[in-house]
C-alpha cells in the first residue's frame, strides 16, 4: 500500500474476505436466469477483464440501438458524480454528498425499462435516478450547489432531488423512511385505475429499520388484492454506511427476507446491465399486470466512500475496492457493446468527450445560477405559507 | 342547524366528504370490521367498501407513511389514530416526511393528509395513553394542528382539513365525543384555520384555551361571574397551528391580565408560547404576569385520585384568575 | 495550466493545513503522483497531481493553512514557460479559487496570524473607550438611542411595578417613586396608580385656611369609566420624544427655594383693580424670572457639543396644558415687557395653544421655561428641562404658612419654586445665585415695576 496515497486505508483484509465469501454464498441460491450472471461475476473476480469479455449473456446477443444510449447515460452519470465530488472538494457543494459510482447498472437497468408515467422513490444516493428519469443535469447540479434553478429550487440539496414532472418523487434522507411512501403511492396508482407502477430504491442498510418492515408487510398485504404495483429494489452494496452486511443483518440473504411479506423476489447482478435490464423488463411487466409488488436484490459495490466525508474508510481495504473496480459496470458494458454492437474505441472516446462537455455545462450552469432569494425561505412551507400567525 | 354530538359531527363529516370526493379514503386500526374503538367509523366499511375503508395492521409508521404516498399522488387519505399516543411510532413519517416534503421538493407536491384521533387524558388510561400533543406537533412548521372544542368546529374543521393541501394533525378529545352542540346542516360548511374566537365576553381577565380545556375555562368563568362578579373573557384558539392570537392581544388590552389553560405538561408547552407572545405583543398592557394552568409535570398515574391531581381542574383556573387580579 | 487546491474532505471542513511539499517549483509531476501532504481536522492525506505537468508555483508554504478551494500550487504543461513569480500572490494570500468564492481565502501560518493580530488594524479605527473624548462610532451611544420610557422610569424608581401601571403612571403624571405597591413584593399595579391619581392631588384651596387664597375650586367631575384606547397624537409623540431626550442625556439637578409672596399677592390684588387684563401670580413670576436672567446670562444658555451658548435675548417659554398635552408658547423678550403686557400675551398664547392655533415661531426658540402647577394645587414639583434650555422653573401653589418672623409666628403667603438645571451648563452655585436674585424680585415686587 502506498504510504502517500490520498486515501489511507487499513491493510487488514479479514473483513474483505468475509464479504467476498458471503457474496459467493448468495450466488449459489439464486435462480437459473441470474445464475448465469453470477457465475460470470465469480470468474471476473478472480480473473482478467479479457476472460470476462468472452462471457456474453443471452440478453446481449443482439444489439439494440438503445444499448448504446444506455452506455452513454451510464458514462454521463459517472462523469457527473466525479464532478460533484470535485465541486464538493472545492467547497461549492455543501452538506452531505453521496455518489453513485459503481452502482450505475441498477438505476440504468431499471429506469430505462419503466414507462414515462411510472414513478420513482429513492434514498439519499439519488443523483443517478433523477438523471436517468430525464431531469435536466444543470438543474440537478444547481440543486447540489444550492441554487434557485435547482430541481428542488435549492431547498433540498443532494439528498432531496425531486422532479415530479419526470416521475421522480424524491430522494429521502431518513434511511427506510420512504418505503412506506412508495407502498402508498403504488396503492394510489391502482386506486386511480392506472397501470402505472412505483419503483422504490433503497440500500441493504435500510432493511433493519422498523418502517421497512411496516411498509413491506402492508405492500405484501395490498399486493394480494392487486393493489400495490411496486418494485422494491435493494441496492445491496454490502455496507450500511460503514457496517458490512454480515455485521448488520442476521440473515444476509436479503432477498429471502421478502418471503416474510409474501413478496416475490430475486437476486440480480447489479454490475451487469444486461442482467439488470433483462430482469427489469420481465418483472415490471409482471407487476403492471398483477398489481403485486416484487423485489429485486441488486448486488453491487460502491466505489466511492459512503459520503464525500468518508475519507478513511476504515471498514474496507483499498484492495477490496480495487478488486471490485475490476467489475466496473461501465467497463463490462463497454466491452460487451464492442462485441455485440460493433462499438469502437473511437466511438467510446467521442462519447466520453461529449459527456465531459455536458457535465462541464451542467457545472457552469450551476455556478452561474442565482442563489435563492431571501423571501424564498418562507415559500413552500405549507400551501398557504403556513407561518405561525 | 341541528344538535349533534362531537362524535356524530366527525362521523358525518367523514361520510359527507367521502360522498363528495372519491379520492377521500380512510385507513386505521380496526376502523372497518371492528367499527372503531370510539365508533367514529361505525358503518363506514359497509357503506364505502374495503377499498376506501382500510383496516391496517397495527403499524402506525406504515399506515401514515403509505397515506403520505397516497396524498402525494392526489388521494385524500384520513388516518385514524386509535389514540394519538400511538402516532409517536410514526413521528418520523409525520415530522420528517409529511411536514417537510413540500419544502424540500421546492413545492412540487401537495400532501392532503389528515391524521385524526383522540389525545389527552381519559379516565385511568395511565402513562402511555393519556398524553396531549398539540405543542409537540405545533412546534413543527409544515403541518397544521387543529384542536376543535365544539361539534360544529369538529365537523367544519375536519372538512377543511380533508379538502386542504397540507398535512393536518386533527386532535380530538375522547372526553368531548359525547358533547352536544348545534351543527350547521350545510354539507359545505367549512371553517378556515387560524381564526380564534371570543366565546365569552368579559372585562376583568382573559382566559385562553382550546379543545377540552376550553370548557374548563368556560365553567370557571361562569362560576367567577356568579360568585364573585368577576367577568372573564374566554377565547377559543381553535387551531394551534396556524395560531391566531390577535383576539387575545385585543382582549388583554382590555382586561390587562391573562390566564392560559393547557392539559399538557408545563415546560415548553402551548401556554408558554401563548404567554410569551402576549408579553411580546402587549407588554405595556399587562398588570400581572400571565398565569398558566397546566397539568402536573409527571407521567399520568393510574389511580383515579392521583390522576385527578395531575390534570387541571376548575379550582386551578379560579386560583389563577385570583392571582392575576391580586385577589388571593 | 492547472491548479492544486485545498480540497474539502469533510462536511464541516472550512480550511486545511499544508504539512509538507513533496515537490517544489519546477519539479515534474505525473498524474496520480503525491504532490503534498495536508492535514484536516479529521485526517492527514496526500494530494495527487490530477495530470502530468510541472509545478509552476507553490502558493502556500508548508505549515500554513488555507481555506477550502484555495489554490495551493499551480502546474503547467511540460515544455511551457514558467510564470514569473508574483510576490504579492505567493507571499500574502492563497486566494480561495479562481472561480468566485465569496470570501478570499487567507492562508497564513498560525504564528503569522498571531503576529498580525498585534497591530490590530480594526482597533485603530475604534478609539478605546478609556481615552477621554474618544468617540466610539460603531455602537449607539446612549445619546443616540433615546431610552425607552420604561428605562426612564426605572432610573427614577427601583420599586416593582406592572407594565400597565408604568404606562398609566406616565400618562397620568403619577410619580411612582412615592407609591407603595399593593401587589406581591410591593409591586405597583394599575389599581395603585388609579388610587394615587384620585387622592394624590389635593385641591388648591387647602382644607383649613383662615383666608381663602383663591375661590374654591370645584371638584373635577366624576366620569363614567370606560375602556378606551387613546391613539397617540403627533403632539403626544413629540412630547414623549422630547422629554425622553431631555431626561435621558441631560444631567438634571434640582434647587428648591421657598419664597415669601405676601407682598406680591398684595400688589397683584391692587393691580387687578386697575388693570384691564387680569394679572396672575405666574405673570409676575415670568417678569421676575426674565429680569433675573438678565443678571445671570449663564442660566439663559444652551449646551452644544462644542460650546455653551449664551443667548442674546430672554425668551421665556410657558408650559401650557392642552387637552392633547403640553406645549410651551414663548414670551419673546420677556425682560422688556411689563407684567400687564406679559399677562395679556400669555392669555392670548394660551388660548391659541388650547385651540391648536399656535404658529411655530410662537412656541419655538425659548431660552428658559417656566412650568406652573400652582393653580392645580401642586405645592412643589420638579420639571423636566425643555431642551435646548439649560433650566426650567417649576412653580408651586402659593399657600398660607406659619412662619417665624422676627421671633414671632406669623401667617405668610409662601410659594415654593424648584429649578431643574442642566449640570453641563449650570453649576449648583450658579443656579443658587440665580434663585437668590429671583427671590429678591419676587419678595420685593416693586423691583418688577422698575
Amino acid at each position: 500500500m502506498n504510504e502517500r496515497s490520498p486515501i489511507r486505508l487499513e491493510s487488514d483484509s479479514a473483513a474483505r474476505n468475509e464479504r467476498t465469501q458471503a457474496l459467493a454464498g448468495h450466488r449459489k441460491k439464486v435462480g437459473p436466469g441470474v445464475h448465469r450472471a453470477s457465475s460470470r461475476m465469480k470468474k471476473n473476480q478472480m480473473a482478467r477483464k479479457k476472460e470476462e469479455s468472452t462471457t456474453v449473456t443471452v440478453e446481449a446477443e443482439a444489439c439494440a440501438p438503445e444499448w448504446v444510449e444506455i452506455l452513454r447515460k451510464m458514462i454521463f452519470i459517472r462523469r457527473f458524480e466525479e464532478a460533484t465530488e470535485q465541486q464538493f472538494r472545492r467547497g461549492k457543494i455543501g452538506g452531505y454528498l453521496h455518489v453513485y459510482s459503481g452502482q450505475e447498472g441498477i438505476a440504468a437497468g431499471i429506469l430505462t425499462a419503466t414507462r414515462k408515467d411510472d414513478i420513482v422513490f429513492a434514498g439519499y444516493r439519488d443523483h443517478a435516478h433523477a438523471l436517468l428519469l430525464g431531469s435536466d443535469p444543470g438543474a440537478v447540479m444547481a440543486e447540489l450547489f444550492g441554487k434557485r434553478t435547482g430541481v428542488s429550487k435549492g431547498k433540498g440539496g443532494s439528498m432531496h432531488l425531486f422532479d415530479v414532472e419526470h416521475g421522480f418523487y424524491g430522494g429521502y434522507g431518513i434511511v427506510g423512511g420512504h418505503l412506506t411512501l412508495a407502498a402508498g403511492a403504488a396503492f394510489a396508482l391502482r386506486y386511480q385505475g392506472t397501470e402505472r407502477i412505483a419503483v422504490c430504491y433503497f440500500g441493504d442498510g435500510a432493511m433493519n429499520i422498523g418502517s421497512f418492515h411496516e411498509a413491506l408487510n402492508m405492500a405484501g398485504l395490498w399486493g394480494k388484492q392487486g393493489m400495490c404495483p411496486a418494485l422494491f429494489v435493494i441496492e445491496n452494496n454490502g455496507y450500511a454506511m460503514g457496517t458490512s452486511i454480515e455485521r448488520h443483518s442476521a440473515v444476509t440473504d436479503l432477498a429471502s427476507r421478502m418471503n416474510a411479506y409474501a413478496i416475490p423476489n430475486e437476486k440480480v447482478d447489479g454490475q451487469d446491465i444486461f442482467a439488470m435490464r433483462g430482469a427489469a423488463d420481465r418483472i415490471i411487466r409482471q407487476i403492471r399486470e398483477t398489481g403485486r409488488p416484487y423485489c429485486i436484490e441488486a448486488m453491487t459495490y460502491r466505489f466511492s466512500g459512503h459520503g464525500a466525508a468518508d475519507i478513511l474508510q476504515p471498514y474496507r481495504t483499498k484492495d477490496e475496492v480495487e478488486k471490485h473496480k475490476l467489475r466496473d459496470p461501465i467497463n463490462i458494458f463497454k466491452t460487451r457493446l464492442k462485441e455485440v454492437c460493433g462499438v469502437t474505441d473511437a466511438d467510446i472516446e467521442e462519447m466520453e468527450a461529449r459527456t465531459a462537455e455536458e457535465v462541464a455545462r451542467a457545472v457552469q450552469f450551476a455556478e452561474e445560477s442565482p442563489q435563492p432569494e431571501s423571501h424564498e425561505l418562507f415559500e413552500h412551507v405549507e400551501s398557504d405559507g403556513g407561518q405561525l400567525g | 342547524m341541528a344538535e349533534k354530538t362531537y362524535r356524530d359531527a366527525i362521523h358525518e363529516a367523514l361520510i359527507e366528504e367521502m360522498n363528495r370526493d372519491e379520492n377521500v379514503l380512510l385507513l386505521g386500526e380496526d376502523i372497518g370490521v371492528y367499527e372503531g374503538t370510539f365508533r367514529i367509523t361505525a358503518g363506514l366499511l359497509k357503506r364505502f367498501g374495503g377499498r376506501r375503508v382500510i383496516d391496517t395492521p397495527i403499524a402506525e409508521a406504515g399506515m401514515i407513511g403509505t397515506a403520505i404516498g397516497m396524498a402525494m399522488l392526489g388521494l385524500r387519505p384520513i388516518v385514524e389514530m386509535m389514540t394519538f399516543n400511538f402516532a409517536l411510532v410514526a413521528a418520523d413519517q409525520i415530522l420528517n416526511h409529511a411536514a417537510k416534503i413540500r419544502y424540500f421538493s421546492g413545492g412540487q407536491v401537495d400532501i392532503p393528509l389528515v391524521i385524526r384521533g383522540p389525545h389527552g387524558a381519559g379516565v385511568q388510561l395511565s402513562a402511555q395513553h393519556s398524553q396531549s400533543f398539540e405543542s409537540f406537533y405545533g412546534h413543527f412548521p409544515g403541518i397544521k394542528v387543529v384542536t376543535p372544542s365544539t361539534p360544529a368546529d369538529a365537523k367544519a374543521f375536519l372538512k377543511t382539513a380533508i379538502r386542504g393541501k397540507d398535512p393536518v394533525v386533527f386532535l380530538e378529545s375522547a372526553a368531548l365525543y359525547g358533547l352536544k352542540g348545534e351543527v350547521p346542516d350545510d354539507v359545505d360548511a367549512v371553517e378556515p384555520f387560524g381564526v380564534s374566537k371570543v366565546v365569552r365576553q368579559g372585562s376583568d381577565v382573559t382566559i385562553v384555551s382550546y379543545g377540552r380545556m376550553l370548557h374548563l375555562g368556560l365553567h370557571a368563568a361562569e362560576k367567577l361571574s356568579a360568585e364573585e362578579g368577576i367577568e372573564a373573557e374566554v377565547i377559543d384558539l381553535r387551531t394551534i397551528r396556524p395560531l391566531d392570537l390577535k383576539p387575545v392581544f385585543a382582549s388583554v388590552g382590555k382586561t390587562h391580565r391573562a390566564v392560559v389553560i393547557q392539559e399538557q405538561w408545563k415546560p415548553f408547552g402551548a401556554a408558554a408560547e401563548i404567554a410569551a407572545s402576549i408579553t411580546e405583543a402587549v407588554f405595556d398592557e399587562l398588570d400581572a404576569p400571565v398565569e398558566r394552568v397546566t397539568g402536573q409535570d409527571v407521567p399520568m398515574p393510574y389511580a383515579r385520585n392521583l390522576e385527578l391531581l395531575a390534570v387541571p381542574q376548575e379550582e386551578h383556573v379560579i386560583n389563577a384568575v385570583h392571582k392575576v387580579l391580586y385577589r388571593n | 495550466m492547472s491548479e492544486i487546491f485545498m480540497p474539502k474532505m469533510g462536511d464541516a471542513m472550512t480550511e486545511g493545513k499544508v504539512i509538507r511539499w513533496y515537490k517544489k517549483a519546477g519539479d515534474p509531476v505525473k498524474k496520480g503522483e503525491p504532490v503534498l501532504e495536508i492535514e484536516t481536522d479529521k485526517v492527514n492525506l496526500d494530494l495527487e497531481a490530477e495530470e502530468d505537468g510541472i509545478i509552476d508555483q507553490v502558493q502556500v508554504e508548508a505549515g500554513a493553512t488555507a481555506q477550502v478551494g484555495a489554490t495551493l500550487a499551480t502546474t503547467r504543461a511540460v515544455g511551457s514557460k514558467a510564470t514569473p513569480e508574483s510576490p504579492a500572490q505567493t507571499k500574502e494570500t492563497a486566494p480561495a479559487s479562481k472561480e468566485a468564492t465569496p470570501a478570499p481565502a487567507r492562508a497564513k501560518s498560525s504564528t503569522e496570524a498571531r503576529e498580525e493580530r498585534k497591530p490590530a488594524p480594526i482597533q485603530e479605527e475604534v478609539v478605546p473607550g478609556d481615552q477621554r473624548g474618544a468617540i466610539v462610532k460603531p455602537f449607539a451611544t446612549p445619546r443616540e438611542t433615546a431610552p425607552s420610557p420604561e428605562s426612564v422610569t426605572s432610573e427614577r424608581s427601583s420599586t416593582r411595578s406592572s407594565p400597565l401601571a408604568r404606562k398609566m403612571a406616565r400618562e397620568m403624571g403619577v410619580d411612582m417613586a412615592r407609591l407603595h405597591g399593593s401587589g406581591p413584593s410591593g409591586r405597583i399595579i394599575a389599581a395603585d396608580i388609579t388610587q394615587a391619581a384620585k387622592t394624590g392631588a389635593p385641591s388648591a384651596g387647602g382644607e383649613a385656611g383662615t383666608r381663602p387664597a383663591a375661590p374654591p375650586v370645584p371638584m373635577a367631575p366624576m366620569q363614567e369609566l370606560q375602556d378606551r384606547q387613546i391613539p397617540l397624537s403627533a403632539m403626544r409623540r413629540t412630547i414623549a420624544k422630547r422629554l425622553v431626550e431631555s431626561l435621558g442625556p441631560v444631567p438634571h439637578f434640582f434647587l428648591t427655594v421657598d419664597l415669601d409672596v405676601t407682598q406680591l399677592l398684595g400688589q397683584r390684588a391692587q393691580l387687578n383693580e386697575i388693570a384691564s387684563a387680569k394679572v396672575s401670580v405666574n405673570d409676575f413670576v415670568i417678569r421676575a424670572t426674565a429680569l433675573a436672567l438678565r443678571h445671570h446670562p449663564n442660566v439663559n444658555a444652551s449646551f452644544t457639543p462644542e460650546a455653551i451658548q449664551e443667548h442674546g435675548a430672554v425668551h421665556v417659554g410657558i408650559a401650557v396644558a392642552t387637552p392633547e398635552g403640553l406645549i410651551t408658547p414663548v414670551i419673546r423678550d420677556a425682560d422688556q415687557k411689563s407684567v400687564i403686557d406679559i399677562a395679556a400675551e400669555v392669555r392670548s398664547l394660551a388660548d391659541r395653544a388650547k385651540n391648536r392655533k399656535l404658529k411655530p415661531d410662537e412656541y419655538q426658540g425659548s431660552t428658559f421655561t417656566i412650568s406652573n402647577l400652582g393653580m392645580l394645587g401642586i405645592e412643589e414639583f420638579t420639571a423636566i428641562i425643555n431642551p435646548p434650555n439649560a433650566a426650567i422653573l417649576a412653580v408651586g401653589a402659593a399657600s398660607q404658612q406659619p412662619v417665624v418672623l422676627n421671633g414671632q409666628i406669623v401667617i405668610r403667603d409662601r410659594m415654593k419654586v424648584t429649578m431643574s438645571c442642566d449640570h453641563r451648563v449650570v453649576d449648583g452655585a450658579g443656579g443658587a445665585e440665580f434663585l437668590r436674585t429671583l427671590r429678591q424680585y419676587i419678595e420685593q415686587p416693586l423691583r418688577l415695576l422698575l
